[in-house]
């Protein structure tokens, strides 16, 4: 029973992490049916540049009652600054191949990806770097289990930032001109929405999101190297096409129930650490077979 | 006009002559250069590790300069130089990197033998070139057994035959294999730490899998219990989740673990995210000696240990001169495999010059320095007394045990030493 609870609280709290990558994912290809393929390294551009933050600030030092104030500085600058990337690179590589075949921008995401891969390698070097982890230690005990103080506060967070992306796009004006504009592109303009402002922020938040993930990431491992993006970000896609791509519920959804079908996989089963992506993609590929629109169904434009 | 710049001329001739005639006046002739290609990982993860060993073979080809025909031919003579390579790609070894490196070692023909590699997993990849090559290669630091030998329980499935197709032997090791350093981990865990219940880790490359194997095989035979058959095998190159294992370690009572694998397999990453959740001591093999592994451990790096198969060189009389010489060249002090890799270099210097009499004085064949270096009986180096034995392996079976004590720490302390005769 603590064992499973254990094990419970480690799947949730990776499942949180690849929840809030997934979420990027399934924004994107919600809106302009691109697979974002850079996503993944967006995650950990936005690690670094959390983990740059952290040191400028010199929070690994800092005294407990400026800790909380700092750490909220170094999530909402991360974010933003890697929303600006992930707009720039809209910009530059997605937008001028809108209307080109379907190919081309799943190419230049490709290519963004070994871009960014590349440049973290060149800065950073290949080396794993350490991570402070600046979430609260200890751990509460509950009798039947003890969880991680830390692990809470990861869940916390990442359930906020879902709850308050869903908020935003079902309560304000831009979340209904997304909706608007993922349903019917052409409609939505017709009706004076602008487009590509729409679709901007559309990365901005996916993005701002994965900076997110990325510092968790860091404080829960409390690690970090150039090529995270790669494994992480397949898995959080598999998760958003689980959960139904294109649906923001669905891809929260399937991020936590990946992040628990890998750590009771790996912990319950002999030569587990092996079974877990043996499990995970068979789970893909009965989902996609039997209930191809995926857990709560796709939500893409109709044509 | 004309006659005056010919006189010029001719004088400037006959110096140049004279000058590369002889050296010295002790007559002796240079008659070209030999290179010793060195072949280890030297950035990344696992430069920590790799460094101080290449640094190790290139002061002895520093210190040597030139090498001459042993006794009949003392008068013949070669300089030296080194040749060393890298085989670690994006930070960690890579052994389709050691292939290629060989290749380009096998490509020049003045290379007639090399140091390294460090993994055995490179290893793997490099002995068939070398092989075909009539190569020399001596490892200052691969440990896996199934390299070199064939076990009487067969666990090794003739991989030593299969990795010299032509047949022959060209790889030597002075350092002893996981036959020994994985046991003597296991005796120590159990004996000396006291400890009776083991998870195991492993990368599941050559070098990891095999330690895992035969420290989990002396551990029960000792009589404690190994928790995990499946090793605890992982790919790490895509995981950093160790966090569902450590825990199912927890759960499982353990009061040990073991890791079979390197610092830039992760080595460093699970021992730090122990802390916390499993709060026991860390035993691995020579795979962490690097300070690598304690700044990757972190705040958790005390309370792990790990084997080293050779001698403690701070502890030899043999190797004070060495220590010296190390520390004055490059600043620092010895890594775990410096003189292992100085006395590799050295005793394929002692080979050439062999070699170089057995060819009458010219420029030695591979295949000449390669039976020289099997030869090579009561070597007196660094590290020893070294002999091979007809695999290639050596007579030296030394183990030593290191603790780390902190993330700072820069080469871990010396705990025990266990000679097998």
């Amino acid at each position: 029973m603590r064992f499973f609870a254990d094990q419970l609280i480690l799947g949730l709290t990776d499942g949180a992490i690849f929840a809030l990558i997934a979420l990027g994912y399934t924004m994107v290809y919600g809106i302009i049916e691109l697979i974002n393929f850079a996503h993944g390294d967006i995650f950990t551009v936005g690690g670094f540049i959390g983990l740059t933050l952290i040191s400028i600030l010199g929070l690994q030092h800092a005294p407990p009652a400026l800790l909380i104030p700092g750490v909220i500085l170094v999530f909402l600058v991360a974010m933003s600054l890697n929303g600006l990337l992930g707009v720039a690179i809209e910009r530059v590589a997605y937008r001028p191949l809108r209307n080109a075949p379907r190919l081309a921008p799943l190419i230049t995401a490709v290519g963004i990806s070994f871009i960014l891969e590349g440049i973290l390698f060149l800065l950073k070097g290949p080396n794993q770097i350490s991570y402070p982890n600046l979430l609260p230690g200890g751990s509460l005990n509950l009798g039947f289990a003890s969880i991680g103080v830390g692990n809470v506060f990861i869940i916390l967070i990442a359930l906020g930032l879902m709850i308050a992306l869903n908020q935003f796009i079902q309560r304000t004006r831009v979340g209904r001109a997304m909706r608007a504009t993922a349903q019917d592109r052409d409609a939505a303009r017709l009706m004076g929405v602008n487009i590509n402002r729409t679709i901007a922020i559309t990365f901005f938040i996916g993005s701002a999101l994965a900076a997110a993930g990325g510092i968790i990431y860091g404080f829960d491992y409390q690690t970090i190297d150039f090529s995270l993006g790669f494994r992480n970000g397949l898995v959080a896609f598999t998760a958003a096409v689980f959960g139904g791509i294109g649906n923001v519920v669905g891809a929260a959804l399937g991020g936590f129930i990946i992040g628990i079908i890998i750590d009771f996989v790996g912990g319950y089963f002999q030569g587990g650490q092996q079974w877990s992506d043996v499990v995970v993609f068979s789970i893909l590929i009965l989902v996609l077979v039997f209930r191809p629109t995926g857990l709560l169904g796709m939500r893409v434009p109709e044509k | 006009m004309r006659l005056p710049k010919l006189l010029a001329g001719l004088a400037v001739a006959s110096v140049a002559l004279a000058a590369c005639g002889t050296s010295g006046g002790t007559g002796q002739t240079i008659k070209g250069t030999i290179k010793i290609g060195i072949d280890l990982p030297v950035s990344g993860s696992d430069a920590s590790d790799g460094q101080p060993t290449q640094n190790g073979a290139k002061l002895a080809v520093k210190l040597a300069g030139k090498v001459c025909g042993a006794s009949s031919h003392s008068d013949a003579c070669f300089t030296l130089a080194s040749f060393p390579l890298d085989d670690a790609v994006n930070g960690a070894h890579d052994p389709g990197q050691g292939a290629k490196n060989v290749q380009q070692f096998v490509a020049d023909s003045a290379v007639l033998g090399m140091v390294g590699p460090f993994n055995s997993s490179v290893a793997r990849a490099e002995m068939p070139i070398a092989n075909t090559a009539g190569l020399a290669m001596i490892s200052p630091a691969n440990t896996n057994e199934c390299l070199t030998q064939e076990p009487p329980d067969g666990h090794c499935a003739g991989q030593a035959a299969k990795l010299r197709p032509k047949g022959g032997n060209n790889y030597f090791r002075v350092c002893t294999t996981d036959l020994i350093q994985g046991p003597a981990a296991a005796d120590y865990a159990y004996n000396k730490l006291g400890k009776k219940k083991v998870y195991v880790f492993n990368d599941q490359q050559t070098y990891g899998l095999g330690i895992a194997k035969n420290f989990a095989a002396q551990f029960a035979k000792d009589g404690g219990t190994v928790l995990n058959s499946d090793l605890g095998g992982f790919d790490p190159g895509s995981t950093n989740d160790f966090k569902n294992q450590i825990n199912r370690a927890k759960s499982l009572g353990a009061d040990v673990i073991f890791f079979g694998g390197t610092t830039a397999t992760k080595g460093g990453q699970i021992r730090k995210q122990m802390l916390g959740l499993l709060d026991v001591p860390y035993v691995a093999g020579d795979g962490i000696s690097g300070n690598q592994f304690a700044k990757d451990a972190g705040d958790n790096a005390n309370n792990s240990y790990f084997t080293v198969a050779g001698p403690y060189p701070q502890k030899l009389s043999t190797a004070q001169q060495f220590n010296a010489d190390y520390k004055k060249e490059y600043s620092q002090d010895v890594g775990a495999y410096s003189a292992q890799a100085y006395d590799a270099a050295k005793i394929i210097i002692a080979a050439l010059g062999r070699a170089i009499d057995d060819a009458g004085g010219s420029m030695p064949t591979r295949d000449q320095v390669t039976a020289q270096v099997a030869k090579t009986q009561n070597y007196k180096g660094v590290i020893g007394t070294t002999s091979f034995d007809a695999n290639g392996d050596t007579s030296l079976k030394i183990i030593t045990i290191y603790k780390w004590a902190s993330a700072n720490d820069t080469g871990g302390t010396f705990v025990d030493q266990v000679t097998v005769s």
